[in-house]
């Protein structure tokens, strides 16, 4: 009997996938190229692909919890423009040097508050970028779960807390712009912004982190704990007369979950060159819903692929019929579940049983 | 006696649902006795499910409970593990667990297991996989994440699926076995949990004739190393595996004895077996 094997996925083409990551990983490079060459990509390229490769890890993140364990968030973006504004207050930082950025100068403060002090390191910045969205989706989700508060239940909460969060973050007195937000970033430890190395290494440093969480996600998912979390969504009060304390599960996927969206926001932030509490809004966070339910839930590969398909669909249409791009969404949805119940995914599965 | 039930009490409360919490000892069956139930009353409203309702199982005992509908066979499986919690009365595991104080997860950690009424296996998982969701001793999340079959559960593995008889089913889905196989496939993973007391609901309802005596043997077969408490409205059934029955009526003992004893009884055949 082979016990190895029993926890395997599903083997989407192990080659395949691999390709794929080796371009994503291989195109920021030929932003570097002369502009006369036949492979040059433009920063217009570059910065979008690198934008769409963070809305796949923030697809790749509610994959996660949507589609292993069963639990809907509805307010990822939360997580994803934490991750952003933390990244952000070091950016604002850098552009202002040794005094205070423009926003707080604009209000007449004389001082930094209390949350930014630090902030001009970059190493800060990146622990905050990890700390903050994990701190909050840990003490949310404590509560959340040990209330036993379920479907969608939980998915309104999620919502309400982006919601209320943005409303927030639009008062000028809590410190973070407003709701303009932070823009104007000139640099990244000392290095311009706009150059064309940076946004180059942007965008591949996006295309690893993408591709490192993709290939850890699927080694978690193939050992037991990826299991017991796909056990929870179906039946969780079974697995607890197993014996499994489900909250720690679900808890520990939840903040996994957010760290990571709240990376992908922070390798958004500075190629798209602004982060404001728009981010927040609750649409956004419906919206990367849509990319997982598309791609394929419970599959990390599908939700990247939907990601990266309606974003990519989106930015055609909301320059080419910006009016009609509502339309497209919403006929998108219905023909997925029409017709691709599992999402785009499904329709390779489909071939490999016709195959076999 | 009461060192330890205070002892265990006072664990208990602490126990939360965390980590860091002691490793349970293990049931103490000293005096011979694995459940006791006193005077446990459940209260839904003005409603008594249970009524000052007093049982005692032994170890290695297997103990039938029937009953019309509504006399409190459900409630009472409830209360023994922690999904209801008893208004009145005290309900220990041993000498050293108290049930009423415990959560669902302690409950199955501490050696109960239940088979549902209806069969709830993982329908999407192959047998195999729900065979080993049951099968870790340790359910935190730090050993799932680094845990690999060890080769006692290999054991028990190989040793489970012959004796539900799914053996050539490993790798089939759950969900497309049939109503029968899923009731034995729950049975297997009751016993991947190695528990000392077997809760079986209704294991036989909606089984075909050759399916019911199958699971009467497997019965038989887990007597030798577990108690068991079996809840059924087969007769037959109960008579081929019955030691000792006890009749339930509105929440409270109707009567104790072999099942011929109690089905002579006047006021069992008034309230349960009908004229």
């Amino acid at each position: 009997m082979k016990i190895t094997s029993v926890f395997a996925d599903k083997p989407y083409s192990a080659v395949a996938i691999a390709i794929c990551f080796g371009v994503l990983l291989l195109l920021p490079w030929l932003h570097l190229l002369s502009p006369d060459s036949a492979f040059y990509l433009s920063a217009y390229w570059i910065t979008l692909i690198g934008k769409i490769m963070c809305l796949a890890l923030v697809a790749l993140a509610l994959d996660l919890v949507w589609g292993y364990a069963g639990i809907l968030s509805l307010g990822h973006g939360l997580y994803f423009a934490l991750g952003g504004y933390a990244f952000g207050m070091y950016l604002m930082r850098q552009s202002a040097g040794e005094g205070l950025p423009d926003f707080m100068r604009f209000l007449s403060w004389t001082e930094l508050p209390w949350y930014w002090v630090g902030t001009e390191h970059f190493a800060w910045a990146l622990a905050l970028v990890v700390l903050v969205p994990g701190l909050i989706a840990f003490i949310f989700g404590f509560f959340a779960f040990r209330s036993k508060i379920k479907g969608v239940y939980f998915s309104i909460i999620t919502q309400a807390m982006t919601f209320a969060a943005a409303l927030l973050f639009f008062r000028n007195e809590t410190g973070f712009g407003g709701n303009n937000g932070f823009t104007g970033f000139k640099t990244i430890l000392g290095f311009d912004i706009t150059s064309a190395s940076m946004r180059a290494t942007l965008c591949f440093i996006t295309a690893l982190v993408l591709m490192l969480c993709f290939i850890g996600l699927r080694q978690l998912m193939n050992r037991p704990y990826g299991r017991v979390l796909g056990a929870i969504r179906d039946s969780e009060n079974r697995l607890q007369y197993l014996g499994y304390r489900t909250l720690w599960y679900k808890l520990s996927a939840w903040v996994l979950s957010a760290v990571i969206a709240g990376i992908a926001g922070a390798l958004y932030v500075p190629q798209a060159g602004i982060i404001n509490p728009s981010e927040m809004n609750p649409v956004n966070s419906i919206e990367m819903a849509v990319w997982v339910a598309a791609g394929g839930r419970g599959t990390l590969i599908g939700p990247i692929l939907g990601a990266g398909l309606i974003n990519a669909v989106k930015t055609y249409f909301t320059v080419a019929a910006p009016e009609a791009w509502l339309l497209i969404l919403g006929a998108l949805f219905i023909v997925v579940t029409l017709f691709l119940p599992k999402g785009v995914i499904g329709i390779f599965d489909r071939f490999k049983k016709e195959g076999d | 006696m009461s060192d330890v039930l205070i002892d265990a009490a006072q664990h208990g409360g602490q126990l939360g649902e965390g980590y860091g919490r002691a490793k349970p000892q293990g049931a103490d069956f000293s005096h011979g006795i694995a459940l006791y139930l006193e005077k446990v009353s459940v209260w839904f409203d003005s409603f008594r499910a249970l009524n000052d309702l007093s049982l005692y199982i032994a170890e290695g005992e297997l103990r039938c409970i029937i009953g019309p509908n509504g006399a409190g066979k459900t409630t009472l499986m409830d209360v023994i593990t922690g999904k209801t919690r008893p208004t009145t009365g005290t309900a220990f595991f041993g000498q050293n667990y108290d049930l009423a104080k415990m959560s669902t997860e302690q409950i199955a950690e501490a050696g109960i297991g239940r088979k549902f009424q209806k069969p709830t296996v993982f329908e999407n998982f192959t047998v195999i996989e729900n065979l080993l969701l049951a099968a870790p001793s340790d359910k935190r999340v730090k050993k799932s994440l680094f845990s690999r079959l060890d080769p006692e559960a290999q054991l028990a593995l190989d040793e489970t699926l012959e004796q539900i008889r799914l053996k050539e089913f490993v790798q089939k889905p759950a969900g497309l076995l049939s109503h029968g196989q899923k009731q034995w496939l729950e049975i297997g993973m009751l016993l991947m949990q190695r528990p000392k007391l077997i809760l079986l609901d209704e294991p036989v309802a909606g089984m075909t004739d050759a399916e019911t005596e199958r699971t009467a043997e497997l019965c038989l077969e887990l007597k030798k190393n577990h108690t068991l408490v079996v809840v059924e409205h087969d007769m037959s059934f109960i008579d081929t595996i019955s030691e000792k029955v006890t009749v339930l009526a509105q929440g409270a003992i109707l009567a104790e004895g072999t099942l011929a004893e109690v089905q002579a009884k006047e006021d069992v055949i008034e309230k349960y077996l009908g004229r």
